[in-house]
């Protein structure tokens, strides 16, 4: 909570004046260059964009990252309060909260955490595609941060103006040019937190399946599913998207769906052993032990960092063949013929 | 009493080895399934083993400096646990010196020297420290 303090007056005023080169100096490059292209070029970009749909939490004390994570989590549709993330994201000796816990706060919720590309025109075009973003600000300056996060809303560039959800105001009006300096100082740092269906509007593949595989660790495999579906729309031949899938149904039960992810990555990449490990252990949960102990063979030949897992993988398909051909014998209303002779020697 | 411990031990032999051949059945039966995680994560890893160790010890870290950040002991599991490891990478060390979003609990703390500083960037436009400086669009 900012507080209001009186303005300073007489000496102390004429002291100030005296170390305005000194400041000036301190205070760091005074131009925005962003904001000057993004000015230049409005027509044709998301020159005004209304967000809808984001509540207003007021922040208490220190906490504008749990009420900043809480109004993105209620529009990505989770109902959650600032008071019951607080327990989950600030450290009290720091009296704030840190970018990685805020993004691990997300996943929890089963949500997609993505971090934008460093930019005003990425900011601008999340924005303009409907989605709120967290902000990282620093409100200070670089030797003496006031770290600040709050939530863009609206833009209207040729008005000068970016709206956030910030602090205890609901709609907080600043010039473009100072959202620039203030956000520069964290690195132009944006989080998107979306619900496992839509992708960000400036989406990249890599960091966007690291988002949804960090799902899959905190056991949210339905929302992990819906994602990696909605990656391979996009990327029709992303093997990380289609293990993701495999994986994700594997977790759930869905043999045949874990199945059909895994075959599809071994055609589309041939060269991956982990598809074929992968394929070779549901291979060998679906009782195909024969098609399975192959898959795992095709693996190892493959090889790669990992090859000591594969042979893992072979070994256990090769336990339960022994398993099932010793089972097999002794079955006394089996047609057995060649049985016995074998036995006798 | 001594009669029925020698006809239980036995049987308790026998119970211990069916545990124990019970244990080695269902690790031999656990999955070998290689997760999203450990995929993307395995064209930087050079050894498997050297990878689990270091993320284990990360972990360790994160949750010790978490909890002399004063983080409640009941919830330090739970996110340490949600972090990944290159996340666990990321934080371990660093806790105390990381950007922590917090805005701060009054100006009445600032020394003199830095509260004219930044009343004069707010003023110019580069800082937004003082709610009570007015902001003007250019």
């Amino acid at each position: 909570m900012r507080d209001m303090v009186a303005l300073p007056t007489g000496s102390l005023r004429r002291r100030a004046a005296g170390g305005l080169a000194l400041i000036a100096l301190l205070s760091g490059c005074a131009t925005t260059p962003q904001t000057d292209s993004v000015r230049a070029s409005a027509q044709f970009g998301h020159e005004i964009s209304h967000v809808s749909g984001v509540p207003f939490f007021p922040q208490k004390a220190y906490q504008c990252g749990p009420a900043s994570l809480a109004m993105a989590l209620n529009w990505a549709g989770v109902r959650v309060t600032p008071d019951q993330l607080t327990p989950e994201v600030y450290l009290p000796k720091r009296k704030g909260s840190l970018q990685i816990e805020l993004v691990a706060a997300a996943r929890r919720s089963g949500r997609i955490a993505y971090v934008i590309q460093p930019g005003l025109p990425s900011l601008l075009d999340e924005l303009g595609a409907g989605n709120p973003v967290v902000i990282l600000e620093n409100l200070g300056l670089s030797w003496y941060p006031v770290w600040h996060y709050a939530v863009a809303v609206d833009v209207n560039v040729a008005a000068d103006e970016i709206v956030l959800r910030s602090g205890e105001i609901a709609r907080q009006r600043m010039p473009l040019g100072l959202f620039e300096r203030t956000w520069a100082r964290s690195g132009d740092w944006g989080l998107l937190v979306l619900p496992p269906d839509r992708l960000p509007a400036t989406v990249q593949k890599g960091p966007y399946l690291r988002a949804v595989a960090a799902l899959e660790r905190l056991r949210h495999f339905r929302e992990a599913r819906v994602a990696y579906a909605t990656a391979l729309r996009r990327w029709p031949d992303s093997l990380v998207a289609e293990i993701g899938m495999g994986n994700t149904c594997y977790a759930l039960k869905d043999f045949p769906g874990a199945e059909d992810a895994y075959r599809n990555a071994a055609r589309l990449h041939p060269g991956s052993g982990i598809a074929y490990n992968n394929l070779a252990q549901i291979l060998a949960d679906e009782g195909h032990l024969a098609e399975a102990a192959e898959a795992a063979h095709h693996a190892i030949t493959l090889g790669g960092p990992l090859v000591a897992t594969y042979r893992k993988t072979l070994a256990e398909i090769e336990i339960r063949q022994g398993v099932d051909r010793r089972s097999e014998l002794p079955l006394p209303h089996t047609e057995r013929p060649a049985t016995p002779a074998r036995f006798r020697h | 009493m001594n009669k029925f411990s020698l006809a239980t031990r036995p049987v308790s032999r026998f119970l211990i080895l069916c545990l124990v051949f019970m244990g080695i059945h269902v690790a031999a039966a656990r999955a070998q399934i290689i997760g999203t995680e450990t995929m993307i994560n395995s064209r930087a890893v050079t050894s498997e083993n050297r990878a689990r160790v270091q993320a284990f010890l990360e972990r360790k870290e994160v949750r010790k400096q978490m909890l002399a950040m004063g983080v409640n002991p009941k919830n330090v599991s739970a996110r340490v646990n949600s972090l990944t490891n290159a996340q666990v990478a990321d934080l371990a060390g660093r806790i105390g010196k990381l950007p922590a979003g917090g805005d701060f609990g009054g100006v009445l703390f600032i020394g003199l020297v830095v509260f004219l500083v930044l009343l004069y960037t707010d003023i110019m436009g580069y800082t937004d420290v003082f709610p009570f400086v007015k902001k003007h669009a250019r």
